[in-house]
């Protein structure tokens, strides 16, 4: 009985250290989540922006832009987590922007597929680049 | 079985020991806030200032935040390391938001706050020639003296103006030496305002160029496991304190001092616990009371030994090894032994002198002394010095001694 007992206390410490924040998620003041990598992550100030490196993704915001901050086990369902070298999909005066060359779907907030070379109203898309989900804001 | 038990409950501790922390980097201030208890990370409406775990940070004041998972995160505690001209300090974030942390070169002072309610515990290690570390508050707290090297060249070593229950550790295998300015105005070099618990079998060193080499204005305790604690120059008294002087073990190392080894005064608050008193039961106390007209042990109240080793060499003129104001009582518990040995060589410390003249003596009791167990052995070879000397009642009831009262 005792070896069972202690048995079930060592288990019992397994579980506190289960729970790992692997990510920082950003919420901005317009809803936008974006998350990080925790590990090795830094985040400097430079007059008034802050930036976002853990050797693998990289990410500037206006600190005014930052609603909170906060530490998750999973990263947010979509995310802008931008890699090293890659370039992000921007939607500029209604036409999108991608790295040329890549495989590009676009979506609608509601989730009908629209083609790449429309022409984009103000809202939020969610744009695939290479298998990699963006969520777009079309000012 | 049984190494696999081990291993998996080592294992278990070490997954839960470092996780995944926020340090927050502010000059030579790091505070430490856990992913798991951090909450949200909000900026001030004109972001210029992030609050989280109820600290709030200036952006202007933060060189960089760095996330990672290999800090081990010990709530209240401070962790201060000093190295030559600088110290840096590490603050658990759930105590940060109630600590004053001023950091000046390897200059080091805390306030916590009136309202904190919870204990932190110093750990100070490092060293430097001219550190300093101070703390005041109006909670009990825990000081760690982990290999730390401390002199300073303006002040004392380490301060502590808290009046409440401080605990002093020195952990094991550890080392720490302090030594303050000369000729400056500090109590002591090592100086606490409440009373003093000390433990953990360490070694201390200290030096006191000013006045005390150790001073507490309450009571000083230590445990029955100390370590050690040497001190070998004071320019007034090896050990100060105040209330009375509690000490169950460990191993104590006089000398050197221009005043008493050891001094245990009365406070002013006449209403305080054993106020005067010196309770010795257990431990091993060397004196060397060379200087003239000083004391091995002087307390104002009564005396009791119940157990451990007093070993002292009395050659100051006028010098006492014990000296008494109240009653005395000597004897031993069980399994504790007594022993108390003297060498006692002075002479008489102004002769002729009608108030001030002191003849040396082994013992000097101002009242009574029973004598119910342990070993008195003492050589008495100084002109007109004695072994044991009261002004009271004599009452032998059991125990070995070599001297009789005269």
């Amino acid at each position: 009985m005792r070896k069972l007992l202690t048995l079930l206390f060592v288990l019992s410490t397994l579980p506190c250290a289960a729970q790992s924040y692997d990510y920082l998620t950003l919420r901005q003041t317009n809803g936008e989540e974006t998350s990080f990598s925790s590990d090795k992550l830094k985040i400097t100030f430079d007059n008034g922006v802050m930036k976002f490196d853990n050797g693998v993704q990289t990410a500037s915001f206006p600190l005014g832009d930052v609603s909170k901050m906060f530490f998750a086990t999973t990263s947010t369902a979509i995310s802008n987590v931008f890699t090293k070298g890659s370039i992000a999909p921007a939607i500029r005066n209604g036409r999108l922007s991608v790295k040329s060359g890549a495989a590009v779907q676009v979506y609608s907030a509601d989730g009908r597929s629209l083609s790449p070379d429309a022409t984009f109203t103000p809202g939020i898309y969610l744009v695939k680049v290479n298998g990699q989900t963006f969520k777009v804001t079309a000012q | 079985m049984k190494k696999l038990y081990s291993f998996l409950f080592l294992f278990g501790i070490a997954l839960s020991s470092a996780a995944q922390t926020m340090r927050v980097h502010c000059g030579p201030v790091c505070t430490l806030i856990p992913a798991a208890t951090a909450g949200d990370i909000v900026p001030s409406a004109d972001a210029t200032a992030l609050t989280v775990m109820g600290n709030t940070f200036h952006v202007a004041d933060i060189d960089s935040i760095v996330v990672d998972k290999t800090t081990v995160y010990t709530p209240g505690l401070v962790d201060v390391a000093y190295e030559g001209a600088k110290a840096s300090i590490t603050v658990a974030g759930d105590v940060a938001p109630l600590l004053a942390v001023t950091v000046t070169d390897a200059t080091v002072s805390v306030l916590q706050d009136p309202t904190l309610a919870s204990e932190v515990t110093y750990r100070l290690h490092g060293a430097s020639d001219n550190g300093f570390f101070g703390m005041d508050g109006e909670y009990k707290a825990t000081v760690i003296l982990d290999n730390l090297q401390l002199a300073n060249t303006t002040q004392s070593a380490i301060s502590i103006e808290n009046g409440k229950r401080i605990k002093i550790v020195l952990p094991e295998g550890t080392t720490s030496t302090l030594a303050d300015a000369a000729g400056g105005v500090q109590k002591a070099c090592f100086f606490v305002n409440g009373h003093a618990e000390f433990s953990g079998a360490g070694v201390l060193n200290l030096v006191g160029n000013t006045k005390h080499a150790f001073a507490s204005d309450e009571y000083a305790q230590f445990s029955a496991g100390f370590g050690t604690f040497n001190v070998t120059h004071a320019e007034s008294d090896a050990m100060h304190i105040g209330q009375y002087l509690d000490a169950r073990g460990g191993t104590f190392n006089l000398s050197g001092a221009k005043g008493d080894c050891i001094d245990v005064e009365k406070t002013k608050d006449l209403t305080d616990v054993d106020n005067g008193f010196v309770r010795i039961s257990g431990g091993t106390f060397n004196l060397d009371v060379a200087a003239d007209d000083t004391k091995g042990i002087k307390n104002d109240s009564t005396f009791y030994v119940t157990g451990g080793t007093i070993i002292a060499t009395v050659s100051g003129n006028g010098a006492k090894g014990i000296s008494a104001a109240w009653d005395m009582f000597i004897n031993q518990s069980s399994g504790n032994a007594t022993s108390i040995k003297m060498t006692v060589s002075g002479t008489t410390y102004m002769p002729g002198d009608p108030i001030l003249e002191s003849k040396c003596r082994g013992i000097k009791g101002k009242r009574d002394l029973t004598f119910d167990g342990g070993d008195i052995n003492m050589t008495v070879t100084g002109a007109k010095a004695k072994g044991i000397s009261i002004d009271g009642t004599w009452t032998y009831v059991s125990g070995k001694t070599n001297v009789m009262p005269s």
